[in-house]
C-alpha cells in the first residue's frame, strides 16, 4: 500500500483531525482517486477505530471524533469527486423505534454514515413504521437503520418490517438493525436484513448493500 | 422439553426441572440458600456443590478453580443433562449469625430491600430500633437480566413473569424461615414485615403487571401499596403479617429513593442537599435552596455491585473489598482473610481511583502504555483474547473493557446530577451536603469515589456515605408508622425530570465519560 494511503489510515485511527485534509490532500496530489482514498484509507482507518473500540481502547467520544476527522475531510475530497457519484449520494433512514427513546448509538450511526458521504434522513426518536415507511416511498431511500436500546421495544423493529410489506416495498428495502439490545438473533426473529453491533459495522453494512446492487 | 429430577442429599427433596437448566438455579428455586456472589462467572467458586448422576464435563474455570476435587462442581457452571444427586456442603446450608440478645418478648420487624441485583434482609426490635443483619444474596430473578427493562421486558411472557414473582417471594420468605431458625425465634414474634425497592422490583413482588414500566412515557398503575398482608403474596409463612412497602413516584424513581428522601428529612436536612443511590438503576434527588424536591434516575448498571466486570463480585468472602496504597505497593483487604477470587464494586473503585492518581489509567480511561510506567507491587500489564488488562494475581485481573463498564456508570451519574442541578437552576457550589447510598456490603471510600466523578465536585460540601438507605428506611418502617406517610407526603413534593428524551444528556454524557477533573 502507497505511504500516502497508510498516512490517511494512521491520521483516522491517531484521530488527528488537524491533519487529516493535508494528509488527504496529499494522496490527491499523488493522483490516487477519492474513491481509492475512501475505500483503502477511510474505511481502513475507520474499521481500525472499530476495532479499538471493541477493546476498549476506544471509547464513545473517540468514535464521535473518528466520525468528525472523516467529515473533515469529505469536501476535500467532494471537490474531486466524479460529479455523477456526488448526485447519487444514497440515502439512509435512521430511527430510534417506537417507545424508545434513546438516540446516542443512532446519531453515531449518523455522523460516521454522512462523513462517508451517505445522505442520512434522521427521523429522530420513538418513530411509529407508518412515518418510516411513508419517509423511504417519499424520498425514495432503500436503506433503513433502525435502533433499539430498551429489550421491552424490540416488537417495534417486526412492526417496520410488516409496513413495509403491507406497502408493497418490503423487498426493495434493505432494514439494518442495531443498538443495545439487538442481536443478529433478533435480526432473524423480526425477519430483518442485518445487524450491526457497532457504528463501523453499520457503515460497512450499507456500504455492502450498495455494492451489491 | 426433556425433564430431570434433582435430588438434594441428605434431606431427600427433590423436584424436576427443564433440561438445561443451571444446578445453581434449580437449588435456588427449592430454597436451598446458595450463594452465588460473582454472579455466575464461575470464577469466585462460592456455590461449588458434590454432583452424582449424569453430567457434563468440568468448564476450564471449574479445572482452575476446583483442581483436584473428584465430584465437586461449581453449580453455576452446570446444565442438567441428567437426574442428579447434590449434596450441598453443611457450610452452605447453616450460616453463622451474629444472634441478638433474645431472651425477651420484645417484637421484631424485618426489613427487606430487594435490589435487582441484591437482596438483604435485617431484623429490627421496634421498641429500640436495633436491627440485626440477617441475610444477604444475590436476586434470583437475575438468570432474566441484570437491569429492570431486560426483567420487564422478559416479563411479557406470562410464565416468565409468573416464575420471576416466586423467585422473588421463595427466596425470601425461605431466607426469613430459615434465619429465624437459626436464631430460635418464634415467628408469632414478627409484627411486620417492610419492603423497599425499586418500581419494578416491588412490583414483581407483589404481581403487578409490569410491562407498562418498560415502555415510553412508562407509566405506574399504582403507586402505593396498603393494606396489605404476607397471605395476599401467596405465602404460608406468618400469613396475617401486615406488610408495610415505601410508595414509589414513577417507573424508575422507586421506594429505594423515596425511603432515602424520608430519611434525610427525618434527619433535619431540608435544604442544599444532594443525594444519590447507586444501584443498577441509579436514583438521585436534590433539595433546592428553598427546600422543593427535584429527582431523576439513570441507567448504571450493576458493575458498582460487583457485577458486568471480568472479575467482578458481591462483597463475600474471597472479595477484594478495599485496596490501599503503602510504601512497598498496594494492599488489599479481603474478604474473609482467605486468597482472593474476585473484586467487589468498593474494591473496584479504589483500584480505578489509586491507578488514575499515579497515571496507570489516563483521564480518557485508557491503561497507560507499559513502557511509559511502572505498575506497583503486585500489579502487572497482560493481554487476553486482544483486550488489555493489569493483572493483580491469583488470576485475578482489571481489563480495559471493565475500566469502560464503569465508565459507562460514572458517565450515566455525572451527567443525571449535572442536568438536575441545571433543571432545578442549583449549583455545584450552593450545595451543603452530599450524601451517597449504596448497597455495597462494604464501606465506600468517598475520596476515591470523588476522584472517579461519579457526581459533581460540590466543593463547598460535607461529604457522607449512608449505607444501604434503601434497607434502612425499611427498617425505619418498622418502628416509626408515621415513617410512611412523611414518605408519601415527600414523594408527593417531588418533581421529576425524566433524562432520556433529554436534548442536553446527549453531549453531556459523552462528555461525563471522561475521568478528567471538572474545572473549578
Amino acid at each position: 500500500m502507497k505511504e500516502s494511503i497508510q498516512q490517511v489510515i494512521r491520521t483516522i485511527d491517531e484521530l488527528d483531525i488537524d491533519a487529516i485534509c493535508s494528509v488527504v490532500q496529499h494522496c490527491l496530489d499523488e493522483g490516487i482517486s477519492p474513491e481509492e482514498i475512501i475505500e483503502s484509507g477511510i474505511s481502513t482507518g475507520l474499521s481500525i477505530v472499530g476495532d479499538k473500540f471493541e477493546s476498549g481502547q476506544y471509547f464513545l467520544a473517540d468514535l464521535v471524533m473518528a466520525g468528525e476527522v472523516v467529515r473533515e475531510a469529505m469536501p476535500v475530497l467532494q471537490e474531486k469527486m466524479n460529479p455523477d457519484m456526488t448526485a447519487a449520494r444514497e440515502r439512509v433512514i435512521l430511527a430510534t423505534v417506537q417507545g424508545d427513546i434513546h438516540e446516542i448509538g443512532k446519531n453515531i450511526v449518523g455522523l460516521i454514515l454522512s462523513a462517508n458521504g451517505f445522505e442520512v434522513i434522521d427521523l429522530g426518536v420513538d418513530v411509529s413504521a407508518s412515518k418510516i415507511i411513508d419517509t423511504a416511498r417519499t424520498t425514495g431511500a432503500r436503506l433503513i437503520g433502525l435502533s433499539a436500546l430498551l429489550s421491552t421495544m424490540v416488537g417495534s423493529i417486526r412492526d417496520v418490517v410488516e409496513a413495509s410489506a403491507k406497502a408493497g416495498i418490503r423487498n426493495q428495502l434493505k432494514i439494518v438493525i442495531g443498538g443495545a439490545c439487538t442481536s443478529d438473533d433478533l435480526r432473524l426473529e423480526m425477519g430483518a436484513d442485518a445487524y450491526g453491533e457497532t457504528a463501523i459495522d453499520a457503515l460497512r453494512i450499507f456500504k455492502g448493500f450498495i455494492a451489491a446492487t | 422439553m426433556k425433564g430431570y429430577t434433582v435430588t438434594v442429599k441428605p434431606s431427600g427433596k427433590s423436584q424436576v426441572f427443564p433440561e438445561g437448566t443451571l444446578i445453581c438455579d434449580a437449588l435456588l428455586d427449592m430454597g436451598i440458600p446458595l450463594k452465588t456472589p460473582c454472579g455466575g462467572k464461575g470464577t469466585c467458586g462460592h456455590c461449588r456443590v458434590s454432583v452424582t448422576g449424569n453430567q457434563p464435563p468440568r468448564t476450564p474455570s471449574e479445572e482452575r478453580i476446583l483442581r483436584g476435587t473428584p465430584g465437586v462442581r461449581l453449580s453455576c457452571q452446570v446444565p442438567l443433562t441428567g437426574d442428579v444427586e447434590i449434596r450441598v456442603e453443611e457450610r452452605l446450608r447453616k450460616k453463622q449469625r451474629r444472634v441478638p440478645h433474645h431472651g425477651n418478648d420484645r417484637p421484631y420487624g424485618l426489613a427487606v430491600d430487594i435490589g435487582t441485583t441484591n437482596v438483604r434482609i435485617s431484623m429490627v426490635e421496634t421498641g429500640s430500633g436495633s436491627s440485626y443483619h440477617l441475610d444477604s444474596f444475590l436476586n434470583p430473578q437475575r438468570r432474566f437480566g441484570h437491569d429492570v427493562i431486560s426483567r420487564i421486558s422478559a416479563a411479557s411472557s406470562g410464565d416468565v413473569l409468573k416464575t420471576m414473582q416466586a423467585l422473588i417471594r421463595t427466596s425470601i420468605f425461605s431466607s426469613i424461615a430459615d434465619s429465624l431458625d437459626a436464631l430460635g425465634i418464634s415467628p408469632e414474634r414478627i409484627t411486620c414485615i417492610a419492603f423497599s425497592g425499586n418500581t419494578t422490583m416491588l412490583y414483581l413482588l407483589l404481581g403487578k403487571d409490569v410491562s407498562p414500566l418498560g415502555t415510553y412515557p412508562y407509566p405506574v398503575s399504582a403507586r402505593e401499596f396498603s393494606s396489605l398482608t404476607v397471605r395476599d403474596l401467596g405465602e404460608t409463612l406468618l400469613p396475617e403479617t401486615p406488610l408495610l412497602i415505601l410508595p414509589v413516584l414513577s417507573a424508575f424513581l422507586g421506594g429505594d429513593l423515596i425511603g432515602g428522601l424520608a430519611l434525610c428529612h427525618k434527619n433535619g436536612i431540608r435544604k442544599n442537599a444532594f443525594f444519590i443511590d447507586l444501584g443498577t438503576n441509579g436514583e438521585l434527588f436534590l433539595l433546592d435552596q428553598s427546600g422543593l424536591v427535584h429527582a431523576t434516575s439513570c441507567a448504571m448498571g450493576p458493575a458498582l455491585e460487583g457485577m458486568n466486570l471480568s472479575w467482578g463480585m458481591t462483597a463475600e468472602d474471597g472479595a477484594i473489598v478495599h485496596v490501599t496504597q503503602g510504601a512497598g505497593g498496594l494492599f488489599f483487604e479481603i474478604m474473609g482473610e482467605i486468597p482472593p477470587s474476585g473484586i467487589s464494586g468498593t474494591g473496584v473503585i479504589d483500584l480505578i481511583s489509586i491507578l488514575l492518581e499515579k497515571g496507570y489509567i489516563e483521564e480518557s480511561g485508557v491503561f497507560a502504555s507499559p513502557a511509559d510506567v511502572n505498575l506497583p507491587s503486585p500489579l502487572s500489564f497482560g493481554e487476553t483474547d486482544g483486550i488489555r488488562e493489569i493483572r493483580i494475581g491469583n488470576g485475578i485481573a482489571l481489563t480495559q473493557v471493565d475500566v469502560r463498564t464503569v465508565q459507562l456508570a460514572k458517565g450515566a451519574s455525572l451527567a443525571a446530577s449535572e442536568l438536575l442541578l441545571k433543571e432545578a437552576r442549583c449549583s455545584a457550589d450552593d450545595i451543603e451536603h452530599v450524601f451517597i447510598a449504596g448497597s455495597f456490603g462494604e464501606n465506600l471510600n468517598v475520596e476515591h469515589f470523588r476522584r472517579l466523578g461519579f457526581i459533581p465536585e460540590f466543593k463547598n460540601a460535607s461529604w457522607e456515605f449512608l449505607g444501604n438507605t434503601s434497607l434502612l428506611a425499611a427498617q425505619k418502617v418498622c418502628c416509626d408508622p408515621r415513617f410512611l406517610e412523611t414518605a408519601t407526603r415527600l414523594r408527593d413534593r417531588t418533581r421529576e425530570l425524566v433524562l432520556a428524551n433529554h436534548p442536553e444528556f446527549q453531549d453531556t454524557f459523552i462528555r461525563a465519560l471522561s475521568f478528567s477533573r471538572a474545572p473549578s
